[in-house]
């Protein structure tokens, strides 16, 4: 997230925070309906922050930017949240009963997933960048293409990559350890 | 040995390269691999393979953890609490408000199993629980046996205000009809019995506000049951909702929410009409009116506050529902689509009115919805027939076109514009419709055979003739209102700048009376008149006016991008052609950041805005921004706009400044494209290609080629010929090419005559460029003839002019330093 103007700086703490608990929200919201639907959030957000000042002075890329990288740090907080309620105790896993059994791999998958891309950003900015874009802003190739300024055809074999590299990653390194 | 992160890039250009190839290729380059790649193909390999497999490990990653989300941590934590005089028992959902619970009473007092809202924190406020004390009066009287009761209101230990209801068990109403295979008859009936809930409520003033197919349950025995009514009241959601223009909406919102919600404006019971109208729309059709399915929600708005649905019967063909379509047709879909009108007061004025024409048409008596009424087609006609973007976008782009000559004249741009084609369909349209209109309730004096239509009118008759009919008719503000802003767009389009004006100027007047000053409606009756009176030339008339339009668009619910963004254009030039750049930089640099957030819909106005500042750029003699506008613009432009004249003009002017960069190659085949792009284009269009045409000269004279220089160069001259007055400063440019040309053929003799008149064209147009340039060109020519005493001041002035406006690195400076050199060279008298 480039802040390159004082008056940015200022204002992102306030956008910030909005876009936190919009993502909080449609997180909990999206619980029934079994998948994220991150376009959602980012037009909601969107529309919310389209007259605060903050926004007026970010531009589109930045703001997308900005929500994906929110999204990512909502979902993994609330994956380290649910970890350490299992770890603790608590009468969740009573009332939730077998759901909780069958699917408990995947906030250790989540919470992975955003070390792999941690580790994927100090080889590849782009290629973190369009992952967030795409999976977490919701962004078509064409509209992901147009916000980092480069051919629909690299952000497709970028995205490939990035899933390849990601997959390796998870499940646990290949021979060539050192390769990416 | 590379470090990772060094191996990294190249790792990935060879993945790049590789990807997309089939199997045996991507093996014999992986076999084929240069000594210092050897090391990268295991990992290559690897992620090759990965790649190809199905999985996706970030969906699958983030789908779990989606699906894995509990509402909140301590919701489990709720479970055999007690809640006031309640138990909670379960969870049952999370709704927008907050969560659901199933309680029962704690003391045992009765079996009932209850529905326990916890209102969400923010959502409710401190004033519920008072609320609830208010209205208990209201909320008894709502009992009736197809509402769910609300039954209890408080707060828990920790404040959060919670509302107890009827517990429902059943399918929602969607589910019920398709489970059971109900007939549409049968539908209707339960519908039937949905609005008598309604109505009750509404008898005892009570709105519901957010009607949906989720809100409303079928029991096992078949009962419809209402849920959540009352709630809004108690939420105090009653007057001007907030949430929804506030951004708490969601595209779940936007889906069932009235225009009137959308645009925050007071919600009457006009709204659950509307609401049930969705329903059942829904319900008969098998479909939603409106496409909203991967929409981005301004668009999503926009669809639903402006698009007109498709008539029921005719989703239900789609739907491939032959049977449901057949029934549908006539009466029900004018039942439906007269509940679903954008303006609540057009709608049926109650669910009673609604619930009675549903019984006379179940009766087979006829429904009192009928076609829609004049006004309603008025404003669904105009809607279909802006002026806004398109055309003002259209004429923005000749102002600072051509050869950069033309942005001085306002006087120019008349004169053009009154060449303009005449768009005979559009207007003959208008004109048919207004007959058709306002013909049936006067034929005797406006008969399509005794009228002024004659087999050869010209469009501005017709319009005159529609103008005339429509004052005379004046009755009915609002079946006006829009028909005069059809006809001022009209007008505008053909380059009738006057009436264009009159009929706008009443145009105006109607809205704020119809629709009131700050309405959508009249702002955009706003922004059409400023851009007819900035394609008058009314420079100093428009801009106060658009500055309105503007002022107006940024006080509306939602903003409006596109439209927007032409007024900023607009005001752009303004300033561009009074000599304020830096001020048409920003006001174009505003436009442009809007545009983008706009969406699809905008995005011509993105790549309109990004082409004014290229032309801006290129005026002012900054060729590499212009030159990376115009690539910007080119790579940016819709398809339309790439089949449509913007790709030729664009390339004709990226040819040009690529040209005046030294890349002849790609400069004489983007202008070779521009040439083909602008064949067979009329009108004001036709002369936007004189640029191309003077820049395929100047290629082909760089080439050596004088005599297709010559010829590509007096093209631009008929261009013009057929376009603007002979004493037009858009003559200036051309006459000085084809001379300059004639110059360097040697024959001087005959470009003399045709330099004096672009000089004497450049005196008049009060541009100082193009002054000095022709200045300059001149003094060749007489030098050339020998005649140098008159040549001297001439070269001299023209390049000291030049060098003052352009600056010494500017082609045309450079070009006049040259000539003057000749001139010292031959030993010029001083």
């Amino acid at each position: 997230m480039a802040a390159d103007s004082p008056e940015l700086d200022r204002l992102l703490p306030e956008i910030y925070d909005e876009l936190r608990r919009l993502a909080a929200a449609a997180l909990r919201r999206e619980q029934r309906g079994h998948t994220l639907q991150p376009t959602a959030l980012v037009n909601e957000a969107y529309l919310r922050l389209a007259r605060s000042p903050g926004l007026q002075i970010l531009d589109r890329k930045q703001f997308l930017a900005l929500t994906a990288r929110v999204m990512r740090q909502v979902l993994v907080e609330h994956a380290r949240a649910r970890q350490r309620i299992k770890r603790g105790g608590s009468p969740l896993r009573v009332t939730l009963g077998d759901d909780l059994a069958a699917s408990t791999p995947s906030y250790f998958d989540l919470l992975a997933l955003d070390q792999a891309l941690e580790r994927l950003g100090r080889l590849s900015e782009q290629q973190v960048r369009i992952v967030e874009l795409r999976y977490l802003a919701g962004l078509s190739v064409e509209e992901v293409a147009e916000v980092l300024a480069v051919s629909p055809t690299t952000v497709k074999r970028d995205t490939a990559m990035a899933k390849a590299w990601l997959m390796r990653e998870l499940r646990g390194r290949g021979s060539d350890a050192d390769a990416g | 040995m590379r470090t990772p992160a060094e191996r990294f890039p190249r790792l990935r250009e060879l993945f790049h390269e590789l990807v997309d190839l089939p199997a045996g290729e991507r093996e014999a380059r992986l076999a084929g691999l240069s000594p210092e790649d050897g090391d990268l193909a295991p990992s290559l390999r690897e992620l090759l393979a990965a790649a190809d497999a199905p999985e996706d490990p970030i969906a699958a990653a983030l789908s779990g953890a989606g699906r894995e989300l509990e509402p909140d941590p301590e919701a489990g934590g709720l479970i055999g609490r007690r809640i006031g005089p309640w138990e909670v028992v379960r969870w049952i959902g999370h709704g927008g408000m907050g969560r659901v619970f199933l309680a029962r009473r704690a003391d045992g007092a009765f079996d009932q199993e209850v529905a326990l809202k916890l209102i969400r924190p923010g959502f409710a406020s401190r004033q519920l629980l008072q609320r609830f004390r208010d209205e208990r009066q209201v909320l008894a009287s709502l009992a009736h046996p197809h509402i769910a009761r609300l039954l209890d209101g408080g707060a828990t230990e920790d404040g959060l205000p919670y509302l107890v209801m009827e517990h429902v068990e059943g399918a929602t109403l969607e589910e019920h009809c398709a489970a059971r295979g109900l007939s549409l008859d049968e539908c209707v009936d339960l519908f039937l019995a949905v609005c008598a809930a309604v109505e009750h409520a509404h008898r005892n003033l009570v709105v519901h506000r957010d009607l949906k197919p989720g809100n409303i349950l079928v029991t096992r025995e078949g009962e419809p049951k209402l849920l959540d009514f009352g709630i809004a009241k108690l939420l105090g959601r009653e007057a001007g909702d907030a949430t929804l223009t506030q951004g708490a909406a969601t595209l779940g919102t936007v889906t069932f929410a009235s225009p009137e919600q959308l645009r925050g404006e007071a919600v009457t019971t006009a709204n659950d009409v509307y609401s049930l109208g969705v329903i059942l729309y829904r319900l008969l059709s098998g479909r939603h009116p409106y496409d909203l399915d991967d929409v981005p929600f301004p668009e999503a708005v926009r669809r639903v506050c402006e698009s007109e649905p498709p008539p029921p019967s005719r989703a239900a063909a789609e739907a491939g529902d032959a049977t449901a379509a057949r029934v549908l047709r006539g009466d029900l879909d004018n039942v439906i689509l007269l509940a679903l009108c954008k303006s609540p007061a057009e709608r049926y004025p109650s669910v009673a009115a609604l619930a009675a024409d549903l019984r006379a048409w179940r009766a087979g008596r006829p429904v009192a919805a009928r076609q829609p009424t004049a006004r309603y087609r008025a404003v669904k006609f105009v809607r279909r027939h802006r002026l806004g973007v398109a055309a003002a976008a259209v004429t923005l782009l000749s102002l600072v076109g051509g050869l950069g000559a033309a942005a001085w004249s306002a006087r120019q741009a008349r004169a053009e514009a009154r060449r303009a084609e005449l768009e005979r369909a559009r207007a003959e349209e208008v004109s048919g419709f207004l007959q058709g209109l306002l013909g049936a309730t006067n034929s005797s004096a406006w008969g399509p055979r005794q009228g002024p239509y004659g087999a050869k009118v010209t469009v501005a008759e017709v319009l005159d003739a529609a103008a005339r009919r429509l004052d005379r008719h004046a009755g009915q503000p609002a079946v006006a209102a829009p028909l005069r802003r059809a006809l001022g767009a009209s007008y505008a389009g053909i380059g009738l700048y006057a009436p264009a004006e009159r009929e706008l100027r009443l145009a105006l007047a109607l809205h704020r009376r119809v629709y009131g000053e700050r309405s959508l409606e009249t702002t955009r009756v706003w922004n059409d008149l400023g851009g007819a009176l900035f394609l008058a030339g009314k420079h100093r008339e428009a801009e106060p006016v658009l500055r309105r339009a503007v002022a107006l668009y940024r006080g509306q619910a939602a903003r409006r991008p596109a439209e927007e963004t032409s007024a900023l254009n607009a005001l752009a030039l303004i300033r561009a052609a009074r000599g304020e750049p830096e001020e048409a930089e920003r006001l174009l640099e505003d436009a442009l950041a809007l545009a983008r957030r706009g969406g699809e819909e905008a995005r011509p106005m993105v790549v309109l805005s990004i082409a004014n500042l290229g032309q801006l750029h290129h005026f002012r003699g900054n060729l590499a921004a212009a030159e990376t506008a115009y690539r910007e613009a080119l790579r940016l432009q819709t398809a339309e706009q790439r089949r449509g004249w913007e790709d030729a003009f664009l390339k004709g002017q990226l040819g040009n400044v690529v040209l005046l960069r030294g890349d002849l190659d790609e400069g004489e085949r983007l202008l070779r494209e521009a040439v083909r792009g602008f064949a067979g284009s009329s009108g004001e269009r036709f002369r936007w290609s004189v640029a191309a045409h003077s820049g395929l000269a100047s290629a082909l004279w760089q080439r050596g080629d004088l005599a297709g220089a010559e010829a590509e160069a007096r093209r631009t001259l008929e261009i013009m010929a057929a376009a603007a007055p002979s004493d037009s400063a858009g003559f200036v440019a051309p006459r000085g090419l084809v001379g300059s040309i004639l110059v360097e053929s040697g024959r001087a003799a005959e470009a003399e005559p045709l330099l004096r008149e672009a000089l004497a064209g450049a005196e008049r147009s009060g541009n100082p460029f193009l002054h000095a340039a022709m200045q300059s060109a001149l003094g060749e020519c007489l030098l050339a003839l020998g005649r140098r005493a008159e040549a001297a001041p001439l070269l001299r002035d023209g390049y000291r002019n030049l060098l003052a406006t352009k600056g010494a690195e500017n082609p045309y400076t450079r070009r006049a330093a040259e000539r003057l050199a000749r001139l010292d060279r031959q030993g010029a008298p001083h």
